[in-house]
């Protein structure tokens, strides 16, 4: 009725399609190869069951298996970031969390887009920002308002307060790195819920961490000290966003994928407020700059 | 080279041509599984889909096939909603609306001209003039632009295709005028005539 085998594998659809998720390596769990004929009627049958069920076993499928670290395909496992965000600085201060980050997202060394947005609220009482690739921050917003939704559609009075998302994002983060699959990012979760502010950071590891200061990217090496010497326990709005700048300016003028254009977010019991994007002026008047040739003859 | 199927009578596709690299599928391919989906929702709808939806279709493509696909995308058109729109769609599977925006290898020659020639509200023939004027620039520089400039407008008038051939496009820096042949540059004027050397 089919005619040769080559002719009825023809006849199925292909299965090595990265749209269709049904996989079928040719031997089977004690490693011994899986016979043409028998491949047949598995393919058929998994082709079957997907349509019926939306999903085929494992015994058919072997999709789940290819995902197992001895199946990892080295050469595109681990992804590379495209375009990127640089760091976000995150404080508790009186009223609550303020977090700051520029609005670039660089290509390489192309500062390509220039009002990409990195700071955003999460539900009533958090903000999240994000430094790395941009689209696994639209990404993880999009499982976050996922998450919000499920929440209220419940409807109890009850709503996810910093803790639990900072949670919630740890085990997905996690998740992925184990599957050498990570969201490439390092978040800053910060939010207030009865009157407690959290603070917290997650990395593409899934490392996680909470304190009263915090910094992703190069911020880390060039905020963190700032803020360790110069943060202080309750300090005012006026006091942290001054904070604020000056670790956003040192980063402007020294790491190169920043740019002039920055968002401070705050977050109290009253709810979260982004305020629009705004640059700061930046001071080139210093006398090393004025006379160049003092220290090498000839220049200017 | 310009790729620019159309996806929906609405908004199109722009693959500028060296940003798109696919493993075992070529650019039409992409186009088509997008473009089937296109046509479907636009018969469950009962009304051509907007073009965020269609944005974020290839966004989806893009961000769910990173390791093997790599490519580089503009989404433009217009929908009654929010009017004339721009998604950028880069490597990785970003979205991004914005007011223009470039792409492919000779864009990295226009971002400056971009910088200072684009403005907020530019009529249709300004904007078409812009764009003609940018890609230009770019030929002129990035080896792997040339040919021909095709322009499409999109807005609610419909989709207006343009073809401007590469012999009527202005020229720049230490371009010449084109001839027919050395022939009629001496018959023409005898001032730039070399003399034969002596010694």
């Amino acid at each position: 009725m089919f005619g040769s085998l080559e002719t009825t594998l023809d006849l199925l659809p292909s299965f090595s399609s990265p749209f269709l998720g049904l996989e079928l390596l040719p031997w089977g769990r004690r490693g011994r190869p899986i016979g043409v004929p028998t491949q047949v009627v598995m393919r058929a049958l998994g082709q079957f069951l997907h349509g019926c069920l939306g999903w085929a076993p494992p015994w058919v499928n072997h999709e789940q298996e290819m995902y197992f670290s001895t199946w990892i395909d080295w050469e595109t496992s681990c992804r590379y970031p495209y375009v990127t965000g640089t760091s976000v600085i995150g404080i508790k201060y009186k009223d609550g969390v303020l977090m700051a980050a520029d609005t670039g997202g660089s290509y390489g060394s192309t500062l390509r887009y220039k009002s990409v947005e990195r700071i955003k609220p999460i539900g009533k009482h958090s903000l999240l920002g994000a430094s790395g690739e941009i689209s696994d921050f639209q990404e993880l917003l999009r499982y976050l308002d996922e998450l919000i939704l499920y929440d209220n559609m419940w409807d109890d009075g009850n709503s996810l307060g910093p803790k639990e998302i900072h949670n919630y994002l740890t085990r997905v983060m996690y998740n992925r790195r184990n599957k050498f699959n990570p969201l490439w990012n390092s978040l800053v979760l910060g939010g207030v819920k009865n009157g407690q502010k959290y603070l917290g950071v997650v990395t593409m590891l899934g490392a996680h961490f909470e304190d009263k200061h915090v910094a992703t990217g190069f911020g880390n090496h060039l905020a963190v000290p700032i803020l360790r010497s110069e943060w202080k326990e309750d300090m005012n709005f006026e006091e942290a966003v001054k904070l604020l700048e000056k670790c956003l300016l040192v980063l402007l003028y020294r790491d190169r994928s920043s740019i002039n254009k920055f968002q401070i977010a705050k977050i109290t019991e009253e709810g979260a407020t982004i305020y629009p994007a705004y640059s700061l002026k930046t001071f080139w008047g210093f006398s090393a700059f004025q006379n160049p040739a003092k220290c090498a003859e000839g220049t200017w | 080279m310009l790729n620019m199927p159309q996806l929906g009578q609405n908004y199109c596709l722009w693959t500028p041509g060296s940003e798109l690299y696919t493993m075992g599928s070529s650019p039409n391919q992409i186009d088509a599984s997008v473009a089937c989906c296109a046509p479907r929702r636009r018969i469950q709808l009962g009304q051509p889909s907007t073009v965020k939806v269609a944005a974020n279709l290839i966004r989806l493509l893009s961000y769910q096939n990173k390791n093997m696909l790599q490519m580089g995308v503009i989404v433009g058109g217009w929908d009654k909603y929010e009017g004339g729109q721009i998604y950028s769609v880069p490597l990785g599977g970003t979205i991004l609306k914005q007011p223009f925006s470039i792409g492919g290898s000779g864009s990295s020659y226009l971002y400056g001209f971009m910088d200072q020639a684009w403005k907020d509200g530019m009529s249709k023939e300004e904007a078409e003039k812009l764009v003609l004027k940018a890609v230009s620039l770019a030929i002129a520089r990035d080896g792997a632009s040339g040919g021909v400039v095709r322009t499409v407008i999109i807005n609610s008038d419909g989709v207006t295709k343009n073809f401007y051939p590469g012999d009527s496009l202005p020229l720049w820096q230490e371009e010449l005028e084109p001839q027919n042949s050395l022939l009629d540059v001496l018959s023409a004027g005898s001032s730039g005539i070399p003399e034969p050397m002596s010694t």
